[in-house]
């Protein structure tokens, strides 16, 4: 059974974000898993609202939660443990990225 | 569904005790994650560890995976002798193998179990999740990703997409279904950035809305532009003249060659900016001219003519900062 589907695209950006809710749901966890990672500064809501339910996010937001999440969960470490090395990952890709500009 | 040894997967015995299964786990964790892994394939290898590593370290699913994987193989492993599934009934086999049917039985259990379990999370206290009772379910998100080249991203691009996904049919068995989807990428897309096919995930239960397809967006690697974000480098050669002296050369660009204006005295590694040339969108990204100095090579009498003439007219010693002098 094969049937083709044309559809549109929608970039996951500033006028189409994803709803706290989305993003629990996408990384596998509770929303207030997600409320943990903003008030630590892991993760960044694009608008800054006191009403975690008004939070959304975009794609880099989307990619470094679900990113957070994968490390917790397959290297069993701690909040701030997965955000270091999801800091040092990124670190790590933009000078990779720097050394072939050269 | 090919039936997956959990136990080679993470290359322990079948004995292995929790604490060996976790290090296995960590070990091959430590290769194949995709965040920090090199190796080719390692998204596939990882999520057969994950699976793996999720069975054996719950000792209710491990016992049950040790009673499926022994009807399939033979007891303790051994290749299945002839006559090895005699007496046992299968659900559902419709002429696959039947070692097979039973594996997609037991995960399809294992696997709407957990989902399940979460969804009940999910809605809390106040949710009816009565036995039996007729439930809508929202359809699960899928995640995959898409590569595409720096061109079609400046242009846009429409991508035939090749999915194979597990549909329930009318008797709720599962089957594979391939579709093709059409998706049509907008021009000025980021690296890293999600796309979504609303509706293209899994098919709702019940009366609940299907899920959404989720893509990132991955490039190819271009031989000429380096990309970050919307912003584009490339490395424009020029000769030492037009480097010491100044003038305007041609530069490729995504839109057509422009000309640039190089400044007298301008240095090996230096930076023009062309605004706006890099990929579109609001804003647009710019296009970074690194300048490369290239020599032309001293292979005919009039070169070597004039470079022992630049010798003499210059004095040049670009390694006085270093104390020699010559």
């Amino acid at each position: 059974m094969s049937n083709v589907t044309v559809c549109a695209a929608v970039l996951v950006d500033e006028q189409a974000p994803v709803t706290i809710h989305e993003l629990a749901r996408f990384c596998d966890q509770q929303i207030e898993w997600v409320v943990t990672l903003v008030d630590h500064g892991v993760l960044q809501s694009l608008k800054q609202l006191e009403q975690p339910e008004l939070w959304v996010f975009t794609s880099p937001a989307v990619a470094r939660a679900r990113q957070v999440a994968r490390l917790q969960r397959e290297f069993d470490v701690n909040l701030d443990a997965a955000a270091l090395i999801a800091d040092l990952m990124q670190e790590i890709g933009q000078l990779r990225a720097a050394l072939s500009n050269r | 569904m090919e039936f997956k040894d959990y136990y080679k997967i993470l290359e322990v015995p079948r004995e292995a005790s929790q604490d060996d299964i976790r290090k296995a786990y960590r070990k091959l964790a430590r290769k194949y994650h995709p965040d920090v892994s090199k190796e080719p394939n390692a998204e596939a290898q990882m999520r057969d560890i994950n699976e793996a590593n999720d069975v054996l370290r719950d000792a209710e699913k491990r016992a049950a995976y040790d009673g499926v994987a022994a009807q399939v193989s033979g007891a303790n492993g051994a290749a299945p002798g002839p006559g090895w599934d005699q007496g046992f009934e299968f659900s559902g086999a419709n002429g696959a193998e039947p070692s097979q049917a039973e594996f997609r039985d037991f995960m399809a259990g294992l696997f709407k179990q957990a989902a399940q379990q979460r969804r009940t999370q999910e809605r809390g206290q106040g949710f009816d999740a009565g036995r039996g009772q007729a439930q809508n379910f929202r359809g699960e998100d899928h995640h995959a990703d898409i590569e595409i080249t720096l061109e079609d991203s400046f242009a846009g691009v429409t991508r035939e997409l090749s999915l194979r996904s597990v549909q329930l049919d009318a008797k709720g068995q599962p089957q594979l279904v391939n579709r093709t989807l059409s998706v049509k990428i907008p021009a000025g897309v980021k690296a890293g950035q999600m796309i979504r096919l609303a509706g293209q995930g899994m098919p709702g239960e019940g009366s609940g809305a299907a899920g959404d397809l989720f893509l990132t967006v991955h490039f190819a690697a271009h031989p000429v532009y380096q990309i970050d974000g919307r912003d584009l480098t490339m490395k424009l050669p020029i000769t030492p003249w037009e480097a010491a002296l100044g003038g305007k050369v041609h530069a490729p660009t995504m839109a057509g060659a422009v000309e640039v204006n190089i400044a007298s005295g301008s240095k090996q590694g230096g930076k023009l900016r062309l605004r706006g040339k890099g990929l579109p969108g609001d804003p647009p990204g710019d296009l970074y001219l690194v300048l490369d100095i290239v020599w032309p090579p001293a292979d005919s009498e009039a070169t070597r003519a004039a470079y022992e003439q630049l010798a003499k007219a210059a004095a040049f010693n670009p390694r006085r900062h270093l104390g020699v002098s010559a």
